[in-house]
């Protein structure tokens, strides 16, 4: 078993065990990682092999036989150790320019290290035991050096006063606790108690041995058009780094859903704990594949098939659609497909290699496209079914349990797995995906069309009208003229046809559908209305937004609540005018107005003084900055100036805020409620005027 | 280049066909001058395949990558649905992919295919994560099968580029001819390096370069199509 690793300078690794009451470390001196080549029908390996052989950083070079794909069979490669990891990336490039482009083809080169170390000397990952977690914290601004590092938590316990009698008594508390597990605050926190501490980096220790590990800097990078930050990673003897400022999986799915990923893709939990959800996919996907002499290929070089363009028009149509009417709607089901994307993989064998297989080229499987689907069973179906079968065992067991810690551990578990599942379509279609494949991702979704539009068609047939649906989902409502068949009647029928279950997730009530920005159309992703069972739903509005303040957040749920109670629009335009007499006698807790906002890139990439940039320049003057990836919350105090002066931080503790900036946002999250009603903004705004007019002129 | 075929303009009461630059067997370059390339590179493939032939007779083979020159536009030109069934496509997400393709491209080549089209061909060498110096090399590699083709099959292949720096350099080096497209106030315009074609002048004075212009211009062409009337059905046909 192997709870971390370290790469030491002379080649090799030290990895380090979990005992019974704390962790072991040996030397594997004699491991190489390895990469391997094929040469095309115009390259011999014979040649390389001669070149590789004297290359001053190659420590080995073997011929045998491995397999390049999954339809393909056992075929020479050369299978080269180099000395260290560094020399991967190099010998892999030298390769590739050796022949003519294509020519040699490198594969298992971009693997993260203690992931590799794992796969290639077929260690295990999983803690035998159950982890001792100790968390360590300090205040932002302290760790960011604008002040002195005088307060860090270690578990329950704070340390504070002279920064160098801190830092050595944090290491030291460390040593007498060993644990296996230190959950930062923030990464950065190790480096600054490193830089703090009254004895040399080489002597100091917060890990089992003294001395850290930088593994990367932090770099802003975009993916799927998003700007994403990746912040600086390090690593300590003997223990594992979890930083609670930058793991998706610990704030989706806690410390219990990051091991369960660790057990399914192999890689150790610090790498699982920093992982995205792709790359913990393509980590089980490269398990998979290694069990079974399938290499993983450095370069996409496979391409798509030639398609012809009325194929390639029905393959862009996106998922199923069906616009609502605006307007309250009553007595409305929900219907959703449960793991649609993952149950169409596994019921119509999508996999990369099944998907216009060239043992089938006569089969039209796929609807609309027309592609073949190999009878043969696809990987991807083999590798998505333990992690739908597991999640349906986790949800089966959530139903029936009550012990408080038991729910959380399986939420926890649960919610990673959606996660892995929700990703799997997307990752089909995305171009660097190691195992993705476009006409997969196509499939897929022309399967869940067809299946939407007969889910359609059999609740027309049973006497219901569809008044909304998207994707996996969709909304029905009981015709008056007619008799119906009960709903989970028909949804039954639906699942039995399809082989997904279409699970009726509830009865609203009412639903109020709002309009697009324009006005014109019927949102897909926007209304809000009241479940049978007294539950209220909200979707799209402002108050699910994460940058809405608390206030307004509250004010439009009351809105809906108001309408809820009174079905009048009058009654929720009387509850907007007191609060916003409310807002311009300064009632409101100026806290309460903070917004909350992302910030994407450093205060000198944006284009324009927004208020989120006048926010991150006083942060930089009172906490040190804050980095793209990470949020910033402030109160509007004047929004007229362009300066700084614009916002103070929530953390300021401000003592005004912008009344007429704030009314605006009452009268956006209003129209928010009151747009089904054919209400826009300069409505609300104008409804609002004519009233304090009315109040103004007329006598009491 | 060959002359444009030119057709009498004065049908009273029925519209004269639009003019579009016939292409040769060469690599052509289309480049468009302040404004998007891709509707009239759209159009002049559209052209090709349905001037060479009727429907099993001529097809085009399209190289796209991805983001850069979607093929959404093509079914809106298109005179007739079923024109997109000759239209053979396949997008490189990589370089690798692209060249890859390009390469692929070349071995499907039968009696039918009439014209290889290749939007964008730097755009994606430029954003790979090769050294700048490597992606020269491997776009010199793409561009030379492209001249190829041209040269062995006896057939045009029409190319655009998405930038005119070292990049984009190779693929003008490696073109035979350059068209350039323009939008004059008599409507929009090819220049060849012999000749130039007035597409159609709408005559308001708008110039309108809309892809509902573009599928106009194609539906003027319809007596040129003649060969591929299964194509092209006549008005108040709906199937």
């Amino acid at each position: 078993m192997v709870l971390t690793t370290e790469f030491l300078d002379t080649g090799g690794v030290r990895y380090w065990e979990l005992t019974d009451d704390g962790a072991t470390a040996s030397a594997d001196r004699q491991y190489r990682p390895r990469l391997y080549v094929r040469a095309d029908d115009r390259h011999s390996l014979s040649d390389l092999r001669e070149y590789l052989g004297e290359h001053p950083v190659v420590a080995g070079v073997e011929e045998r036989e491995f397999r390049p794909g999954w339809r393909e069979d056992y075929e020479p490669m050369l299978r080269v150790a180099v000395d260290r990891l560094h020399h991967l990336t190099e010998i892999a490039e030298q390769v590739a320019q050796y022949g003519r482009p294509g020519g040699y083809q490198c594969y298992n080169v971009d693997f993260s290290r203690e992931f590799r170390y794992c796969l290639e000397t077929g260690r295990d990952a999983v803690p035998a035991r159950e982890l001792d977690v100790l968390r360590v914290a300090a205040p932002r601004a302290q760790v960011a050096g604008v002040d002195p590092l005088r307060e860090v938590s270690v578990g329950e316990l704070t340390f504070e006063g002279v920064p160098e009698v801190v830092a050595a008594d944090v290491s030291a508390r460390i040593r007498d606790r060993d644990p296996d597990v230190l959950q930062v605050s923030s990464a950065d926190l190790i480096p600054r108690l490193f830089a703090t501490a009254p004895v040399d980096e080489d002597v100091y220790a917060l890990g089992r041995r003294p001395g850290y590990t930088k593994r990367a800097g932090a770099s802003t990078y975009e993916s799927y058009g998003q700007v994403e930050h990746s912040p600086a990673r390090y690593s300590i003897p003997g223990r594992v780094i979890v930083d609670e400022s930058n793991s998706f999986f610990l704030e989706e799915a806690g410390l219990s859903g990051i091991l369960d990923l660790v057990e399914r893709s192999g890689k150790p939990l610090q790498e699982a704990a920093w992982a995205s959800i792709g790359n913990i996919l393509t980590a089980i996907q490269i398990q998979y594949a290694a069990d079974r002499d399938v290499l993983v290929p450095w370069r996409s070089w496979r391409t798509e098939r030639f398609k012809t363009a009325s194929q390639l028009d029905a393959a862009d149509r996106g998922g199923f659609t069906f616009e609502p009417d605006v307007g309250v709607h009553k007595t409305v089901h929900e219907l959703d497909f449960s793991s649609l994307y993952p149950n169409i993989i596994r019921e119509h064998n999508i996999s990369p290699e099944t998907i216009r297989c060239d043992c089938h080229p006569d089969r039209e499987d796929v609807p609309g496209l027309g592609y073949s689907i190999c009878p043969d069973d696809g990987y991807l179906p083999e590798v998505l079914s333990p992690i739908i079968d597991d999640r349906a065992d986790i949800k089966d067991e959530l139903a029936t349990t009550d012990d408080p810690d038991r729910v959380e551990e399986l939420e926890a578990r649960s919610a990673a797995l959606k996660w892995i599942l929700v990703s799997c379509f997307g990752y089909q279609g995305f171009s660097n995906a190691k195992f993705g494949r476009i006409e997969a991702h196509e499939a897929i979704n022309a399967y869940a069309r067809e299946i939407l539009l007969d889910a359609k068609a059999a609740f027309e047939e049973a006497g219901y009208r569809v008044v909304h649906g998207i994707i996996d989902s969709i909304w029905v409502q009981p015709r008056e003229d007619v008799e119906q068949e009960p709903v989970e009647a028909v949804a039954r029928e639906v699942s039995e046809a399809t082989g997904i279950e279409l699970e009726h997730e509830g009865v609203y009530d009412w639903v109020a559908f709002c309009p697009t920005a324009d006005g014109r159309d019927g949102a897909l992703t926007k209304y809000f209305g009241r479940q049978q069972s007294g539950e209220y739903k909200y979707r799209g509005l402002e108050c699910r937004q994460r940058s809405t303040p608390p206030w307004i957040a509250d004010l439009q749920r009351e809105l809906i609540e108001v309408y809820d109670e009174t079905r009048e629009t009058d009654a929720v335009l009387a509850r907007v005018l007191d609060a916003i007499g409310g807002l311009r006698a300064g009632r409101v807790e100026p806290g309460e107005l903070a917004i909350r906002n992302r910030v994407t890139k450093t205060p000198a990439e944006y284009g324009h003084e927004t208020r989120n940039v006048a926010a991150l320049r006083r942060a930089e003057d009172s906490v040190g900055g804050i980095a793209p990836g990470e949020d910033v919350e402030y109160v509007v105090v004047d929004d007229e100036k362009a300066s700084r002066d614009r916002v103070e931080l929530r953390s300021e503790d401000p003592q005004d805020y912008d009344t007429e900036f704030y009314v605006e946002l009452v009268a956006r999250a209003a129209a928010g409620v009151l747009g089904p009603f054919g209400y826009t903004q300069e409505d609300v705004i104008s409804g609002v005027e004519s009233t304090q007019q009315l109040e103004l002129t007329t006598p009491r | 280049m060959r002359p444009p075929r030119r057709q009498s303009r004065h049908d009273r009461g029925r519209v004269s066909p639009a003019d579009l630059p016939e292409l040769d067997a060469e690599v052509t370059l289309l480049e468009a001058e302040d404004t998007d390339v891709r509707p009239p590179l759209h159009a002049l493939s559209i052209n090709e395949v349905l001037l060479s032939g009727a429907s099993g007779e001529s097809t085009a083979t399209w190289v796209d990558t991805g983001r850069h020159a979607q093929t959404t536009s093509l079914h809106d030109l298109a005179p007739a649905p079923r024109v997109l069934d000759r239209i053979h496509v396949a997008r490189g997400f990589t370089a690798f992919q692209h060249h890859a393709l390009i390469r692929e491209a070349v071995d499907r080549i039968d009696a039918t295919t009439v014209a290889v089209v290749a939007p964008a061909v730097d755009a994606i060498y430029r954003e790979s994560d090769l050294s700048r110096e490597r992606a020269r090399q491997f776009l010199l590699r793409t561009v030379a099968h492209l001249a190829r083709v041209a040269r062995r099959y006896n057939i045009p292949v029409i190319v655009s580029r998405a930038r005119d720096d070292d990049l984009g350099s190779i693929v003008a080096e490696a073109a035979s001819d350059t068209l350039t497209y323009r939008e004059t106030r008599c409507g929009p315009r090819f220049e060849g390096s012999d000749h130039e074609t007035l597409v159609y002048d709408v005559g308001d004075g708008w110039v309108q370069t809309t892809l509902a212009y573009w599928r106009q211009v194609l539906e003027t062409r319809r007596p040129l199509y003649a060969s591929a009337d299964d194509d092209v059905p006549t008005p108040g046909e709906v199937a």
